[in-house]
């Protein structure tokens, strides 16, 4: 645990301190977060999956249950341990030699995405935001709000998917 | 545009959890069907994920987090030279995809090792992760911003967990206690406890709850020779 803090804290600790911006609760779910992996980490596949995909997977879903216990808004959207019983959290996949290049394809595209689409992005990847609350936030349209995050989804996943084949 | 089209835009925000209740349901129904395509599209998606929340600006953290994270685990008192020296070797070996392939095996075997060093920690954090990662344990989070703060896990067959941060030390003799606030009737006292040197402590009721009695978990201070019959000094209560 030593290792894994040392190597990957810092990191954990930033995806939490952005989406709750409040030292005290990021520094509670970082603890949290540590308690989640070492009852995991026998679920981890190397051979599967990314160590720090899956840890970053972990650290952001905790954030976000969080923010929803925070926001009232648990039970309208979907329960990460829903998720996690289907298995689909098991291993966060890619092969390696596949995801340097991917990440760096989906940062280049991260920039080169429209101011409207890197907001909704921002709020959506980094505070856990529906749509509807995004619309509620911008005041702009649930249909528009709609729109940009499904056309900033595809320009990432084309970059990624392009860097991968 | 079949379902599997139409699926795949939305899977980033289905693995974000940020779908509506009829959305994420269509996608369900679909996937029960066992398509692998939506499957591989699903691990995708996660990835990607991954990746972009990964993009966020680095911060330093706190360098008491570091302690107090670790010693929750009961590994940093034992950290050793050996230890150390794995550490150094390790960030050695930081260099390149297959070297990264090799130490998440080597954490794996670290996080195993320092789990029998203390079983019966273990077996504390293992019902404690047990009770937070349950399907249906309810959370609730009590004076986030301001001091105490922290979290209270309920599952109606497994148990309580609190996790709680910036308390301050009990006055001598004094000791923390954990209580259960039934919907009717006086509180019934559950644990005594002592906060670590970071402020932070975890209490584990394990054992079924009724989740329908219990209207909050409540910590109080309770002086030396206290009865327990009623809360003394009451710093908090989550209401569940």
């Amino acid at each position: 645990m030593v290792v894994l803090y040392d190597r990957f804290g810092g990191l954990l600790y930033s995806v939490i301190s952005r989406a709750v911006r409040d030292q005290a609760t990021a520094e509670d779910l970082v603890q949290e977060t540590f308690f989640r992996i070492w009852n995991r980490i026998h679920t981890f596949d190397a051979e599967k999956g990314r160590l720090e995909a899956w840890l970053v997977t972990i650290a952001r879903n905790r954030a976000f249950d969080y923010l929803r216990s925070v926001r009232g808004a648990a039970g309208e959207v979907t329960s990460f341990e829903d998720l996690e019983r289907t298995g689909h959290f098991a291993t966060v996949a890619g092969p390696h030699t596949d995801h340097v290049v991917q990440q760096r394809a989906v940062q280049q595209a991260l920039t080169s995405l429209n101011e409207s689409q890197r907001e909704v992005i921002e709020l959506t990847h980094f505070e856990g935001m529906t749509q509807a609350e995004i619309a509620d936030k911008l005041k702009k349209p649930l249909g528009t709000v709609k729109g940009l995050v499904r056309s900033a989804l595809r320009v990432l996943r084309e970059a990624a998917g392009g860097s991968a084949s | 545009m079949n379902d599997c089209a139409e699926f795949r835009e939305l899977y980033e925000l289905y693995t974000l959890g940020l779908l509506d209740e009829s959305e994420r349901e269509g996608i369900e129904k679909h996937l029960a069907q066992g398509c692998e395509e939506c499957r591989a599209s699903i691990e995708r998606a996660l990835l990607q994920n991954a990746i972009i929340s990964g993009t966020v600006p680095l911060l330093k953290p706190p360098a008491h987090l570091r302690k107090r994270v670790l010693s929750g685990f009961g590994v940093q008192r034992q950290e050793s030279n050996w230890l150390w020296a794995f550490a150094a070797a390790a960030a050695v070996l930081l260099v390149g995809v297959f070297v990264l392939f090799q130490q998440n095996r080597e954490l794996r075997t670290e996080v195993v090792e320092a789990g029998r060093r203390n079983a019966a920690e273990t077996a504390r954090i293992a019902a404690a992760s047990e009770i937070l990662q349950a399907p249906g344990t309810q959370m609730v989070t009590f004076g986030p911003g301001a001091a105490p703060h922290g979290s209270v896990f309920v599952h109606s067959k497994l148990g309580i967990v609190m996790v709680a941060g910036t308390l301050g030390p009990a006055p001598t003799g004094w000791t923390y206690e954990t209580w259960i606030v039934p919907a009717s009737g006086a509180p019934r006292a559950i644990e005594p406890f002592q906060p670590d040197a970071n402020g932070s402590a975890i209490t584990i009721v394990p054992g079924p709850v009724d989740t329908n009695d219990v209207k909050a978990v409540a910590v109080s201070l309770e002086p030396p020779g206290a009865t327990l019959q009623k809360p003394t000094k009451v710093l908090f209560a989550a209401k569940l």
